[in-house]
């Protein structure tokens, strides 16, 4: 009985050392550290479709879908589990892992990412190259890079008709500028 | 974790409050260290997805300093407490016997003097690089598993102190090509309930092709009913918290059709249905002999001896 006693009094003196401990959230925000990792968001204006996010995310949670020359990349956050890997995919830095945690909703369209671009179709055969954004991306990379290709109007090509047209094209070749 | 959970199971709301708050600074430190506090996303094929903060030394020694005081503290003032003991000493027994019948894994086993921890059976990352000590107690009862639990939280922490001691430096990442499709991997893990196994067959493009876990918990909930029977219901809380089970973890079958990709839920009359035609089968066909081992979970099945390594087909 005594033993009892003084473990109570250890108990008691346990929970008097602590004080308290909760804190006033949600009445005040909860600040998260530098490092945390919330739901992603993506800058439209950076990104080019390119499905790398896709392709890397585990959850399988991102879908690249085409129609009406529109390709449309959709997140399906319900299932996130902000992992960052598309972020560390992404080639055009366009997705962020920002600090929101509360994301508890109770409409599920408050949870999806979707954004919607214009596909460039083969001027020749009119099968889909990609969307023009990354046309775009592809054309400004290579007009900073010392690699010129003689033949800018390759841009609007499917690979096959590319293809039909460099074998018809004994001259092409690439110029280097040191 | 754990410890707190079971005083809330027997109602004993100051210690769950006192070892959750004891937890919490872990939780801000993987949050820190990770990225989340739960969801690491940390593993991946070939090693970690990002390193750590340069200051993690700084950061991890004093908060594992400070739940080392506060655990011995409590434990100190829990040892002598009577109701406590009363409540937990001799209750929920799993005899040795039973617990390698049914291959109780983890700290389960350990409590009933099962000596089994894979971190030691089979090594892996680096734990043949650290040393420690398997705590195994004789008592069989929940009081027993208790102290495992108690004392695995401070050899946790002489395990991380060596760790952070010995980490080498180098890339977080193995440098790989293409995996070769169609092999098999399996392995086991020690995780905080018991062995954990995966199974992954690697497919084409890099991707795995198929994978299943098998969790510790599905090995220990089948222990349930020897555990329960003869005992009062007011302790069946406590001794099934005592497992440590996590549903979700066991948790993990759909039914999906593979032409048409539709998932089938069961409703639990027709799993019933289902549970009841396999034990009438199995009733009619081997009535005696179940009548012989007395034993009443029929959808068992037979206890293996050999049952040192899990028990399910992995
Ligand atoms: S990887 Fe980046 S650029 Fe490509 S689709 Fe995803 S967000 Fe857009
Ligand atoms: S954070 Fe992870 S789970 Fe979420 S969308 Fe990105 S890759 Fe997918």
């Amino acid at each position: 009985m005594f033993k009892h006693t003084i473990s109570e009094l250890k108990e008691a003196l346990v929970c008097l050392k602590a004080g308290q401990v909760t804190l006033p959230y949600p009445f005040e925000p909860s600040i998260v550290e530098d490092t945390f990792r919330g739901r992603p968001v993506l800058n439209t204006r950076k990104c080019m479709c390119c499905g790398a996010c896709a392709n890397a995310c585990p959850a399988r949670l991102i879908t690249l879908t085409d129609s009406d020359g529109i390709r449309a990349l959709h997140f399906e956050l319900g299932r996130c589990t902000y992992c960052g890997n598309c972020r560390d995919a992404c080639p055009q830095e366009a997705i962020e892992m920002s600090t929101q945690f509360e994301t508890a909703t109770a409409n599920p369209d408050d949870i999806v990412i979707h954004a919607e671009f214009y596909l460039q179709t083969c001027r020749e055969c009119g099968a889909v190259v990609g969307t023009q954004r990354e046309v775009d991306v592809v054309r400004e990379k290579l007009s900073n890079s010392p690699v010129r290709t003689n033949y800018a109007d390759y841009f609007d090509l499917c690979i096959t008709c590319r293809r039909k047209q460099a074998i018809h094209t004994p001259s092409l070749t690439l110029e280097v500028v040191p | 974790m754990w410890v707190g959970l079971a005083c809330h199971f027997i109602g004993f709301d100051t210690l769950f409050m006192q070892s959750w708050r004891i937890r919490e600074p872990v939780m801000w430190l993987t949050e820190y260290l990770t990225g989340n506090r739960k969801t690491y996303g940390m593993n991946k094929v070939g090693g970690v997805a990002r390193d750590l903060p340069s200051d993690y030394e700084e950061r991890i020694l004093p908060v594992i300093g400070t739940i080392e005081t506060e655990t011995l503290g409590v434990v100190d003032a829990i040892l002598g407490d009577s109701s406590l003991q009363a409540r937990l000493a001799g209750t929920g027994i799993i005899t040795p016997e039973d617990a390698r019948a049914f291959c109780v894994l983890g700290p389960t086993a350990r409590g009933s003097g099962v000596d089994i921890d894979a971190r030691r059976d089979h090594p892996f990352a680096a734990y043949d690089e650290v040393e420690f000590e398997v705590c195994v107690e004789q008592g069989c009862d929940i009081w027993a598993r208790t102290l495992v639990r108690i004392r695995e939280t401070i050899e946790s922490i002489k395990i991380l102190r060596q760790l952070l001691d010995k980490m080498p430096d180098g890339p977080v990442m193995a440098e790989f090509d293409e995996i070769p499709p169609y092999r098999v991997g399996i392995s086991s893990v020690e995780a905080p309930r018991g062995e954990v196994h995966h199974y992954a067959m690697t497919g084409p493009d890099n991707r795995p092709y198929r994978w299943r876990v098998r969790a510790p918990s599905y090995n220990n909930l089948q222990v349930i009913p020897s555990m329960l029977r003869g005992q009062r219901i007011a302790d069946a809380p406590i001794s099934v918290g005592s497992l440590d089970p996590c549903f979700s973890c066991t948790e993990r079958m759909a039914v999906i059709d593979q032409d048409s990709g539709a998932v089938k839920v069961y409703k639990q009359e027709e799993l019933l249905e289902m549970f009841n035609r396999d034990v009438i089968a199995r009733e009619r066909s081997d009535r005696s002999n179940l009548l012989d081992q007395g034993d009443c979970f029929v959808g068992l099945r037979p206890p293996r001896n050999d049952s040192r390594r899990g028990g399910d087909d992995v």
